[in-house]
């Protein structure tokens, strides 16, 4: 109960936040502008427009899950309102998961107003037959920036926000950077102490790149094998990986000093 | 918080770590397998003889997973270089855009055409030197995206059949593309097509007879179903016709005609020169030309490079861009003063080959020299060898640098 | 009488990076504070007052000593239903409306319903922001959104309230409305612990004042002990020049006119001595008057003693 009000509060206000409105538009109107780029083959034209569609929302989603992130706890310590709060029968612990779900809440609501944009527009180019695969693409979308948002939490804790974006932003960049660092921790002829590097980079920092599944999407002929499977382990690995960096964003904010 | 409960935490921390680990693993070889970019790789290809990187500009959108937007951005460019005519600009696009997304079908389609038919002198000849790369390329494309039936239909009925005028290869990639899922029915009836050209003349009445059976067994399914009407129509008089062929042509090989090929080559100035012959054949009959270096060969590339030989020259004009007789006779003046780069003339030795393939040659031609020419021969410059099964003829002049420049 | 609040050896240090020596922002608060009372907490600006409320309220964790609320520790769940906080200059969410706002806070009580709707109304009554109710916070005066800090801390009914400058900004209406409101709370038998440096308005209201400067606690006491305890002016008349001549060597100060002498001694036997010269010298006592101090005059002594 507690959690969520402290969520309902968290969205009300980050969906009144003017630069996550600005993003939210920016992004919906690059979808929308996909549209009108003429090609020769209509295949050529629904790849544009759903590489564009996919792209844009991820890219949007991983600006808003920022910036929401990196002001979660920090904004509340500079108004006070924190004080407010934890002075009231609120656990630390119910305050900050109350403002993860608030900033997830926020994100599944602009990820589903362009997704809504996107799926017409996809359908529309395909004579009102609305493609309802996309729906699994948006999905990894959204459990990516679930991951994303539970990092920008973490350092959150412990950091300002401006030295928490980069620091966000290069945990993404590092996360996304999969088949490098996968790459990079094999092969006989490096020694072990550059695998075991790259070993931790691939282990240890969360792997955003797993959920890079709009290559399936864009091109039909392209296919997950045991596809089922690969969504689930996403699913599963963002809620696990996301659990530990909550645990650990507890842990530590039970022992802060506000 | 309890201190006991914080101790709680910390395990299940502790514990959670190896499952995620685990995880990672399983996931790890199911993403190798259908998301673009392989590791380093993803960042470096071989173009040519050495190792390029991705330019920087695209590597920041390549990085948080937007190879597609990017591809699709570029893509986009390259389109408006298609439009203001800016050909030179296209084939490095899209070499990035396949190189970010091995998936885009149409960009390979459009990349391999460019290369094939878009690198051409002052007269609108292709680059023969192109042609190969062309083929590696939709090659790739076929590699990257199996079981797509346009780019197997595109190897073999553009590239091979049209340019290349190799019928075998022609015939490999038509059926492939034809025998996919997604293929449409024209490619059935290419097959016949390409079977013809092969002269395999049976075998292509039978697709023909396959495809007048599609049809019918489409139709019977939705009789308002018009692309299953057009190809039983198309099917029908292409397989009438094949009959009616077949039987005009086949006494050819009792009296075949001398047709008496004689060609030369005459140098007008520098880079200006003419070439002439007579052949006791009907009008519009097609002479290919063939004018390359001593030393040409168009052999496979392993991997696509447009870094085509600047010292090579390869003058081709084949099948619809050969010279056309009239009266028995063929000449045609060539000026490649400006075109010195498609056309270098850096050798020394050069071969000249004059040739009448009948399985190139329109029907009205083939109903007097026979599907594989068993209605000709010629007492100076008959080949049977150079494609077997063929009865062609073939004149092989030398020349040498000064007879050109 | 219970205790409200209990401190002993309360310290806080900040290690800071590029320091050598840590910070001491609060050293061995030793303060009882009983229930019912108003508790002022003074000190200048850095002396530890915000420091010792966070810790109280186990928003910041003592490097040393403890601290009991009503009973249980600092920073206890339960008793945080029991108590409220009102920070200095506060600031809520400003898309919300009074209304919504005070729901929110409601809710961290867990008080719903119709329970929860009659509070609210309530509540926005006593504060006088009735009328208000709907407009969002971001079109609220400093002092609606000081009234709206007091409705939330009022909304769980709490026993202890902790109020760090209620009236800094307000107008001095605002100022008359809110001592009226703190000292309407001790009449319902809640206690106030109130950190000010509206040293005018703690010395209307409180019973009880601390001084800290500096992270350490100066002086401690009942505010009328700590500003009666001074001199006393005693007035006479009757007396001769030669009687006053023999009370100027038993009085602080005298001075002498239109019939009527002043006299000044310190509280104590100094005061009945001169009592019994004037009547000795069969002057007339006409009036006694303790002297009593401004709690800023005691306040700035204290604080110049300390920094000498």
């Amino acid at each position: 109960m507690t959690i969520l009000t402290i969520a309902k509060t968290t969205l009300g206000e980050a969906l009144r936040k003017k630069i996550l409105n600005i993003f939210l538009l920016v992004a919906v109107a690059m979808i929308a502008f996909s549209v009108s780029f003429a090609f020769f083959s209509y295949r050529e034209e629904i790849t544009i427009i759903k590489s564009m569609g996919l792209g844009v929302i991820a890219i949007a989603g991983m600006f808003i899950a920022i910036v929401l992130g990196i002001n979660l706890v920090p904004a509340e310590i500079e108004r006070k309102t924190i004080y407010t709060i934890l002075s009231k029968p609120v656990r630390r612990h119910e305050f900050l998961l109350g403002k993860f779900l608030g900033s997830l809440l926020t994100i599944f609501v602009n990820i589903s107003l362009m997704s809504i944009i996107f799926i017409a527009l996809v359908a529309w180019k395909n004579q009102w037959h609305p493609e309802f695969a996309l729906l699994k693409g948006l999905l990894m979308i959204f459990f990516q920036l679930y991951l994303l948002s539970s990092v920008a939490l973490l350092f959150s804790v412990f950091t300002t926000p401006v030295v928490n974006f980069f620091l966000t932003t290069a945990v993404y960049i590092v996360g996304s950077l999969s088949d490098i660092t996968l790459a990079m921790s094999r092969g006989e002829e490096k020694n072990f102490i550059v695998k075991g590097f790259y070993w931790a980079l691939h282990n240890l920092v969360p792997q955003f790149a797993n959920f890079f599944t709009q290559n399936p999407l864009i091109h039909p002929e392209v296919v997950i094998r045991n596809e089922g499977i690969y969504y689930a382990q996403n699913i599963i690995y963002a809620i696990v990986y996301a659990a530990v960096l909550l645990i650990i964003a507890i842990l530590l904010f039970e022992r802060r000093d506000m | 918080m309890k201190s006991s409960t914080r101790i709680i935490l910390v395990i299940v921390v502790l514990a959670l770590i190896p499952a995620v680990v685990k995880l990672q693993a399983l996931i790890d070889p199911q993403r190798a397998q259908f998301q673009p970019g392989k590791g380093v790789g993803s960042m470096i290809t071989q173009v040519g003889k050495s190792p390029v990187i991705l330019p920087s500009q695209f590597v920041a959108g390549t990085v948080i997973g937007l190879r597609e937007v990017v591809a699709g951005l570029l893509w986009v460019r390259a389109n408006d270089f298609f439009h203001s005519g800016n050909y030179e600009a296209i084939v490095p696009l899209t070499r990035i855009v396949t190189w970010l997304d091995p998936h885009q079908i149409d960009v390979y389609r459009v990349g391999a055409w460019h290369l094939a038919y878009n690198f051409t002198d002052t007269a609108q000849h292709a680059d023969r030197r192109y042609l190969i790369p062309a083929i590696t390329f939709e090659k790739e494309g076929v590699d990257n995206n199996p079981h797509v039936s346009d780019l197997e239909f595109d190897l073999g009925f553009v590239l091979y059949s049209m340019k290349a005028y190799q019928f075998d290869k022609a015939l490999y990639w038509t059926k492939r593309g034809a025998s996919e899922k997604d293929a449409m029915l024209p490619m059935h009836r290419q097959i016949a097509h390409a079977y013809e050209k092969c002269g395999r003349i049976e075998d292509a009445l039978k697709q023909w007879q396959h495809c007048i059976q599609e049809g019918q067994d489409l139709l019977k399914k939705d009789p308002k179903d018009f692309r299953a009407r057009d190809h039983y129509q198309v099917s029908k008089r292409n397989y009438d016709l094949m009959l009616v062929r077949k039987s005009l042509r086949e006494d050819l090989n009792k009296h075949p005609i001398d047709v008496g090929f004689e060609g030369g080559f005459k140098r007008l100035g520098p880079r200006r020169f003419k070439i002439s012959g007579k052949i006791n054949l009907p009008d519009a009959t097609r002479i290919n030309v063939q004018l390359a270096d001593d030393d040409y060969e168009e052999h496979d590339l392993s991997k696509f490079s447009w870094d085509v030989d600047p010292n090579e020259t390869a003058l081709y004009d084949l099948g619809i861009h050969g010279i056309f007789t009239e009266n028995g006779q063929f000449s045609r003046v060539w000026d490649v003063t400006k075109d010195t780069k498609q056309y270098p003339f850096k050798k020394d030795k050069y071969t000249l080959i004059l040739t009448f393939n009948p399985r190139m040659a329109p029907d009205f031609v083939q109903d007097n020299v026979g599907w594989s020419g068993e209605g000709i021969t010629d007492k100076k410059y008959l080949d049977t060898k150079t494609n077997p099964g063929v009865r062609m003829v073939r004149k092989v002049i030398h020349l040498e640098r000064k007879d050109i420049i | 009488m219970a205790i409200a609040v209990k401190t002993e050896g309360l310290t806080k240090n900040y290690r800071l990076l590029m320091h050598k020596d840590p910070v001491n922002a609060l050293t061995d608060l030793n303060i009882e504070v009983q229930e019912g009372e108003i508790f002022g907490f003074l000190g200048p600006n850095g002396a530890g007052k915000t420091t010792t409320i966070k810790m109280l309220l186990g928003l910041t964790y003592p490097t040393s000593g403890q601290a009991w609320i009503l009973g249980k520790p600092a920073g206890d769940i339960e008793v945080k239903r029991e108590i409220s906080y009102l920070p200095e200059s506060p600031y809520f969410y400003e898309y919300m409306s009074g209304t919504e706002l005070l729901r929110f806070y409601a809710n961290l009580f867990r008080i719903s319903g119709s329970a929860q709707k009659e509070k609210i109304e309530h509540l926005l009554k006593l504060v006088g922001l009735y009328n208000d109710r709907y407009k969002p916070l971001s079109q609220y005066s400093k002092g609606m959104l000081q009234r709206i800090g007091i409705a939330q801390a009022l909304v769980n009914d709490p026993k202890l309230l902790f109020f760090d400058e209620p009236t800094s900004g307000l107008d001095p209406i605002a100022h008359s409305e809110i001592r009226d409101l703190i000292l309407k709370l001790r009449e319902e038998g809640r206690t106030v612990f109130l950190s000010s440096h509206q040293l005018s308005d703690v010395e209307m209201v409180c019973d009880r004042v601390a001084i800290l400067n500096r992270g350490k606690l100066l002086k401690l006491g009942h505010l009328d002990e700590m500003l009666f305890g001074g001199s006393v002016e005693i007035t006479a008349s009757g007396l001769d020049a030669s009687a006053v001549e023999k009370i100027k060597t038993l009085a602080k100060s005298v001075a002498a006119g239109d019939g009527l002498v002043t006299m000044s001694q310190d509280e104590g036997e100094g005061v009945g001595k001169v009592i019994d010269a004037v009547r000795a010298a069969n002057g007339q006592i006409l009036s006694v008057i303790p002297q009593k101090r401004t709690l800023e005059g005691l306040f700035m002594e204290i604080i110049r003693e300390v920094n000498k």
